[in-house]
């Protein structure tokens, strides 16, 4: 590669690179990015997530891949944006949710409840994990027989 | 000015030797490889995901529906058979813009689901660079024929740019990491509570969304003081990351503080960030092509790209203003040809290209 152009391709790619300083609080993109990560204060952030009751009332986290995705962040974004999204997108996220528990004998017939919790982060720690608010937005049945 | 311009040439344009930038794309290219390969049921997964969950980024924020199945299968084999093919150097002035572009398409579309993959932006824009430039003038493959093997071109700036670039982007990440911590914190971020709260809020989402969390994370939120110790140490790593293009000794201590940076999130958060943690995000910072010094990575050397390396076990003679002359000795252990630094008349026509 000529100069001229090792110039341009290599300036063009740190330009941009550096680009995302103008982003505004809370913009982000990919593969460029103001790596927003870690820096938000987070006094009592809300969490969303699916849980299961069991039939002797007993409480689990379900896993995310249960939820549609290995990754847990990204299981955290479907649960919120059904949650956000209304009865119908919290009817089908539910509904897929309890569709592959039956895989899980442990999960069948529980419920399956979508839940936003308000947390102190550090006293859920230092106190205790009660959650400051908890709201169940939607709930459904795992089926006894399963697969 | 001219004297200015000069001076940015000589540390952009620097003369470097052919194997270091191929170390580099060796070392850049099989971390991709081996990512899409323990990543490959994430990636396949993405095939199963609804329209109602897209929200596409960067690139790719033109769609409008995910891509159908076969396209994200076919995409991301390609990209592996891509990437082994980019890493051994094969066909390279076609195959690497493909694999750059392929790599961008696969991990922007990862990042179209509602979470931004972070850990996964500096492989991306390191390969990009690596693809426009020669990075496979020397330790390429050459379908096991010794025998066709070639001496190493001499060093010269074409094999030195994309190296700078991809340390001033490394740096420039880091830089903008500090900066949005001061944007969304402010400078209480330094005093610790914020990185406190960080680290028990992510141990806190995971426990919920039951997930894999840092039992070390949670037990570190109950030591209030430690915090801004670590918060002054995350600032000074990000916001400080410019000295390590001050030279080597300069960028080794900022590199090992890094790394302990990330060793200290994946400690605390159980967030892991490979291309790091494994140092070769590090790696143009530094004579990656003297990892052919040791006796393993030579003989795997030699065994892959027969005796087109030169400078692996060469004895390097000085590094004046950022311009390393290095002599180059075959893999015999017979001096060769020594490599030609350009002549000003060369760097001239080069000029006028």
């Amino acid at each position: 590669m000529s100069r001229p152009r090792a110039y341009f391709f290599g300036l063009t790619i740190i330009a941009a690179v550096a680009y995302p300083v103008t982003f505004a609080p809370g913009e982000d993109s990919f593969p460029l990015s103001s790596y927003p990560m870690f820096s938000y204060r987070r006094e009592r952030p809300t969490i969303y997530f699916a849980r299961a009751i069991g039939a002797d009332g007993e409480e689990r986290r379900v896993p995310p891949e249960l939820v549609g995705s290995s990754e847990v962040m990204q299981a955290a974004v479907t649960v919120r944006r059904a949650i956000q999204g209304g009865k119908k997108r919290m009817r089908e996220l539910c509904r897929a949710i309890a569709g592959r528990a039956e895989a899980d004998a442990g999960l069948r017939g529980a419920r399956i409840e979508l839940v936003s919790a308000e947390i102190d982060p550090v006293a859920y720690f230092v106190e205790g994990p009660e959650p400051v608010s908890l709201r169940r937005h939607h709930r459904c049945r795992v089926r006894e027989g399963g697969r | 000015m001219k004297a200015l311009l000069r001076a940015i040439d000589r540390r952009y344009y620097v003369v470097a030797p052919a194997e270091r930038l191929a170390a580099l794309r060796i070392l850049v290219g099989g971390f991709a490889v081996v990512l899409l390969l323990v990543s490959a049921p994430k990636f396949w997964a993405l095939a199963s995901f609804s329209a109602a969950e897209l929200a596409p980024v960067g690139p790719l924020f033109w769609l409008e529906a995910p891509l159908a199945p076969g396209v994200v299968y076919g995409a991301f084999v390609a990209c592996v058979l891509g990437g082994i093919a980019f890493t051994l150097g094969v066909g390279y002035g076609v195959v690497a813009p493909i694999f750059a572009a392929l790599l961008l398409l696969l991990t922007t579309y990862r990042s179209s689901f509602g979470m931004k993959f972070h850990t996964e932006n500096l492989l991306v824009l390191h390969v990009l660079l690596l693809a426009a430039a020669p990075a496979a003038d020397a330790w390429r493959w050459r379908g096991g024929d010794a025998a066709r093997a070639t001496a190493a071109p001499a060093p010269h700036g074409r094999y030195g740019w994309a190296l700078c670039a991809m340390s001033v982007v490394t740096v420039i990440t880091y830089v903008l990491a500090g900066i949005a911590k001061i944007r969304n914190g402010g400078w209480e971020w330094v005093n610790g509570d914020l990185l406190r709260a960080q680290i028990a809020y992510d141990n806190v989402r995971k426990i919920e969304l039951g997930s894999l969390h840092s039992p070390l994370g949670a037990a570190v939120v109950r030591v209030a003081w430690l915090f801004p110790i670590l918060g002054w140490l995350t600032m000074a790593v990000e916001l400080l990351a410019p000295v390590a293009l001050l030279g080597r000794r300069w960028a080794s201590g900022w590199a090992l503080l890094a790394w302990g940076f990330h060793a200290g999130v994946l400690a605390v958060m159980m967030i892991g960030f490979p291309y790091p943690l494994t140092f070769i995000a590090y790696a143009s910072l530094f004579r990656a092509e003297r990892l052919g010094d040791v006796r393993p990575v030579r003989r795997l050397v030699s065994w892959l790209f027969g005796g087109s390396r030169s400078s692996a076990a060469s004895a390097r003679s000085s590094t004046t203003a950022g311009v390393d002359v290095d002599t180059a000795v075959t893999t015999a252990g017979a001096t060769a040809e020594p490599p030609r630094v350009p002549s000003p008349k060369e760097e001239l026509a080069e000029r006028e290209d």
